[in-house]
């Protein structure tokens, strides 16, 4: 049988009483908008996490992080099986003309770099045109710097960065070879990179690096070789710690504590009030619509199309609402940019998953919030609806 | 035989006291007849009317249409039914007032399999009938009470239904308009063979009908 439902009447409805119906959207808009800021922070705070290497270990000091590792281990590693390529990082810190204008700098091994994170990286973590890598390679006091770096502060190529040193101390002066972008969320685009060799050079020959990252053929097993790195050193006076890279991620997540987690709870309570907001309207609309109900169904209109007519109201009004506050939120942080959480998120960027999650809560909340008085009007009696007695 | 009303017995549960709304109502319309039904208020005049239109189902008894037993139908059943069957004339109107003329006397028609532009044609004659072909973009809150009425009526003909039902049709006009809309259902009665049971208070309108039915505390004193 033929149940058709009179959508005429939906948009009539939104046209008719479109106060409201912007209001509601309004208020949606903005919980979803504040749900896409939250959840894009719990992913960037995780993204590390997420999207590390499958096949890389990273190697520190068993002390701790902060200790330092002698540069010629990098052949130890290198010899054990399985083990593809070995790169460096270490921890610069310093002050770029002022104490406020925080940004992360490390010292690294341009050519292992580029292999480790760009030929040998499926996503190719770090993006930097050929000419850019080799003019990076090439210039010892060269750097490169990702985006949302030059962007905050107008870097281009060409132009002299100037670092002065704290933990290594020295006055240094950089050429920017390139700006890079990232393939993967778990790259910072606000990082700068420059050569080991000059900091080491300038510090006077101490050869340390902070960390060393070991990309392995997939083909070996993960775990042994982790065993293999750290037994090479177990008896020397750098003993070693060996994880995989989502493990020592995941080491960074943890300092942060319950912050994912408390975010979490916001975000939920915000949501709640998203749906308040939208069951508040359903419920206005149905008292609304109650002899419309009736005419309705006198008409011979079956129950299951007024359920489905009011149920769909309450969709498409959270969906538009939440649509725009997700896609707001897009504009903002992914298009525009803001300045301000580029300082604690360097790369705020929203993810495809976000933005979907966001606009399909949304169209939860409208279900949920429409069912409730769908259900009560396709379930009253003709005569009730229609009754002049309420 | 058109209805066939058969020992209806209605009650309604009010709180705690149970109400005996028809007690026992035996009541047959012929096709294309006329029946005007009168009698003091709350003696279940419109509860009697809603059980024959299928809005509502007896404690008891039987509701005959062309032979077809309306009552233990679902209520699936009974809206496809009235669908098809029955055009309903409030006495205030129940227009849909977020949809303009056109699109109210529409609304029977999109529960057929016309094509858009067949329901553009039954639309376009029903107003015409009621005489507001030239009203059919107004919306209910634009029009007079008369002008709602006669879109109702439009509506309650644009699926060509076998009978009308008609609660206190006039109730809510002036003279004037209350004529034209006796003129209409007699019309509709005269020409188109429409059977029409209408409810009203008024003498003077109940007079137009071929038959008078009284109707007290729930039992027909009087059919005349
Ligand atoms: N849905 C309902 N629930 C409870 N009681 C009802 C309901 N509908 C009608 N009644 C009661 O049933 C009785 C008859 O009502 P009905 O509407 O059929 O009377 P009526 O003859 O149409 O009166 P009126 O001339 O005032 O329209 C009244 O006492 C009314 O209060
Ligand atoms: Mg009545």
């Amino acid at each position: 049988m033929k149940q058709p439902v009179p959508w005429r009447l939906l948009f009539a409805h939104l046209r008719r009483s479109w106060f409201r119906t912007t209001l509601t959207a309004a208020g949606v808009a903005l919980a979803i908008f504040l749900l896409v800021l939250l959840q894009t922070v719990i992913t960037e705070l995780q993204s590390g996490v997420k999207y590390a290497g499958r096949s890389r270990l990273i190697t520190t000091s068993a002390v701790s992080l902060f200790v330092n590792l002698p540069e010629k281990l990098h052949q130890g590693i290198e010899g054990v099986p399985g083990v593809v390529a070995v790169t460096h990082w270490t921890w610069f810190g310093g002050v770029y003309i002022d104490d406020k204008n925080m940004f992360a700098r490390f010292a690294v091994d341009p050519p292992t770099m580029r292999r480790v994170y760009g030929d040998l990286s499926a996503k190719k973590e770090i993006v930097l045109s050929t000419p850019e890598w080799e003019a990076f390679e090439s210039d010892r006091r060269g750097c490169i710097v990702g985006a949302a770096l030059a962007r905050q502060f107008g870097f281009k190529v060409g132009d002299r960065i100037p670092l002065k040193g704290n933990i290594w101390p020295g006055d240094y002066e950089f050429t920017v070879c390139g700006v890079y972008s990232r393939g993967s969320p778990q790259i910072d685009e606000s990082t700068m990179f420059f050569h080991w060799k000059y900091l080491d050079e300038t510090v006077g020959r101490r050869s340390v690096v902070s960390i060393f990252v070991a990309e392995l053929d997939p083909e070996f097993d993960a775990g042994r070789i982790t065993n293999e790195i750290d037994a090479l050193f177990e008896s020397s006076e750098n003993r070693t710690r060996t994880q995989t890279e989502a493990a020592f991620n995941q080491s960074f997540v943890s300092m942060w504590g319950n912050v994912p987690a408390l975010l979490g709870m916001i975000g939920g309570a915000v949501l709640f009030a998203a749906f308040m907001i939208a069951l508040n309207t359903m419920l206005l609309n149905a008292r609304d619509r109650r002899s419309e109900t009736g005419v309705l169904k006198a008409l011979g209109y079956p129950d299951r199309a007024i359920f489905l007519l009011n149920v769909s109201e309450g969709i498409v009004v959270c969906t538009i609402g939440g649509a725009a506050g997700a896609f707001a939120g897009w504009f903002i942080f992914n298009h525009i940019g803001v300045d301000a959480l580029g300082r604690f998120f360097p790369s705020f960027i929203i993810t495809d998953e976000t933005f979907a999650f966001a606009v399909g809560t949304s169209v939860i909340v409208g279900l949920v919030a429409g069912i409730v008085p769908a259900v009560i009007l396709a379930r009253i009696r003709v005569i009730d609806a229609l009754s002049r007695f309420g | 035989m058109l209805i066939q009303v058969r020992g209806v017995v209605k009650s309604y549960v009010k709180g705690s006291e149970t109400v005996l709304v028809l007690d026992g109502v035996d009541l047959d319309v012929d096709a294309g007849e006329w029946v005007s039904l009168m009698g003091p208020s709350g003696s279940g005049k419109t509860t009697l009317l809603n059980l024959i239109g299928g809005l509502d189902v007896p404690d008891s008894g039987s509701i005959c249409v062309n032979d077809d037993e309306m009552v233990g139908r679902t209520n699936a059943e009974l809206a496809a039914w009235r669908s098809r069957n029955v055009g309903y004339i409030f006495q205030l109107y129940n227009l849909l007032p977020v949809l303009d003329a056109f699109q109210n006397v529409e609304m029977p028609l999109l529960l057929t399999n016309l094509s858009r532009k067949e329901r553009r044609e039954h639309v376009m004659t029903a107003l015409d009938l009621v005489g507001l072909s030239d009203r059919i973009d107004h919306y209910p809150a634009q029009l007079s009470g008369g002008q709602n009425q006669r879109v109702a009526i439009a509506r309650a003909i644009v699926a060509d239904p076998a009978f009308l039902l008609a609660d206190e049709p006039t109730g809510d006009l002036d003279r004037k308009s209350a004529e034209d809309v006796l003129n209409l259902l007699q019309d509709l009665h005269t020409r188109f063979k429409k059977a029409i049971v209408m409810v009203t208070h008024d003498p003077h309108c109940a007079e137009r009908a071929d038959r008078l039915v009284h109707l007290e505390k729930g039992v027909i004193v009087a059919d005349t």
